[in-house]
């Protein structure tokens, strides 16, 4: 196996919110606010034990479960999805602020 | 929050897929690159009572390697389950004594019912996997206990790693996760003060929890603007049913 493959394979089980809204987006129709609506819905209607769990992508560490102020941030990018509708961040929110 | 985040925060596939399906919205897992999920007879209690069994059925050990629970598909006809046949013939090809160094899994003599009355050892069919890389699911009574240096140390880091996720799962259940950080929103925390006042005090008021979540925050933080009040009540009222809150 190759390096391409070994890095593939570490971090290869792992959807980003970009792809996932987008993909979400695309197959169903709706725009980028609304699919993040309804994700973000779906995550705060969710049953403890079906919540599915935020995870971290890095060059070097790979696909892990997120930090608690990576969990934070990962709620807010996708609270600026519903909000906003669209991926590029005002300067407000790159302040840490809570957008809305 | 930084532009990043979109590209580096995100789920595992099967989690979120599983969730959107339980929703109705089914989508196609190209994009997603979603790894083999687990199936779901595997995941039950069903193989306890094969931990430690000497002895399978030569049916039930064909209905396992394909991934199923072994009660269900046996009773049904085999060409509704090929890939029970094809683990079957394996296992077969495996009994069978070949005559240049003996069967590789040691099994019975069976009457008119084969795959119900020839038992294999247990302990060859794992064997006989290990070998060939096939996974056996039932869990091995007695594991062999590493000495390896490398491996004890690694078999530290990881218990280490184990309770340190614990405790940080045990303060995210609480959500007590951030509550220290500098950049932890007010809103936020009396929002999580609000659910967990509201969990437990509908029970004794009966209230709709989006009634009790507003009279809570009016008499808890008086100063809170109305607006403030209706966006933190949207979020905690887990009830999003229509009608009056």
């Amino acid at each position: 196996m190759g390096i391409k493959e070994l890095l593939a394979e570490r971090d290869g089980d792992f959807i980003s919110l970009r792809a996932l809204i987008q993909q979400l987006g695309a197959e169903e129709h709706v725009s980028i606010q609304d699919a993040a609506t309804f994700l973000l819905r779906c995550i705060e209607d969710a049953d403890e034990s079906e919540r599915p769990l935020w995870h971290h992508k890095s060059r070097i560490a790979g696909v892990e479960i997120a930090t608690s102020g990576e969990q934070i941030r990962a709620r807010r990018a996708l609270l600026h999805l519903a909000t906003e509708g669209k991926f590029e961040l005002g300067l407000a929110e790159m302040d840490d602020d809570v957008p809305f | 929050m930084s532009p990043s985040d979109f590209d580096t925060l995100g789920f595992r596939p099967n989690d979120i897929l599983a969730l959107l399906r339980s929703k109705g919205v089914v989508l196609k897992q190209a994009t997603a690159r979603v790894t083999p999920e687990e199936p779901e007879e595997l995941s039950g209690g069903w193989m306890r009572p094969y931990i430690g069994r000497r002895t399978i059925s030569l049916g039930d050990a064909a209905t396992i390697l394909a991934g199923y629970a072994p009660a269900e598909p046996r009773e049904l006809p085999w060409e509704n389950y090929p890939e029970i046949g094809e683990w079957r013939g394996a296992l077969l090809d495996a009994i069978v004594d070949h005559g240049y160094s003996g069967p590789e899994i040691e099994a019975s003599s069976w009457g008119n019912d084969q795959d119900r009355q020839q038992m294999l050892s247990h302990a060859d069919i794992r064997s006989w996997c290990a070998a060939r890389g096939h996974t056996w699911p039932i869990p091995d009574l007695r594991p062999a206990i590493p000495t390896n240096p490398e491996a004890l140390l690694e078999i530290a880091r990881l218990r280490a790693q184990v309770t340190s996720l614990k405790t940080e799962l045990a303060e995210a259940k609480q959500g007590l996760f951030a509550v220290d950080d500098e950049r932890w929103p007010e809103e936020l925390d009396i929002a999580m003060m609000a659910w967990h006042a509201a969990k437990s005090g509908i029970k004794d008021t009966g209230e709709r929890p989006g009634v009790f979540i507003g009279k809570w925050l009016k008499k808890h933080y008086p100063r809170l603007s109305d607006a403030a009040v209706v966006r933190i009540r949207t979020v905690v009222n887990w009830d999003k049913s229509p009608g009056p809150k």
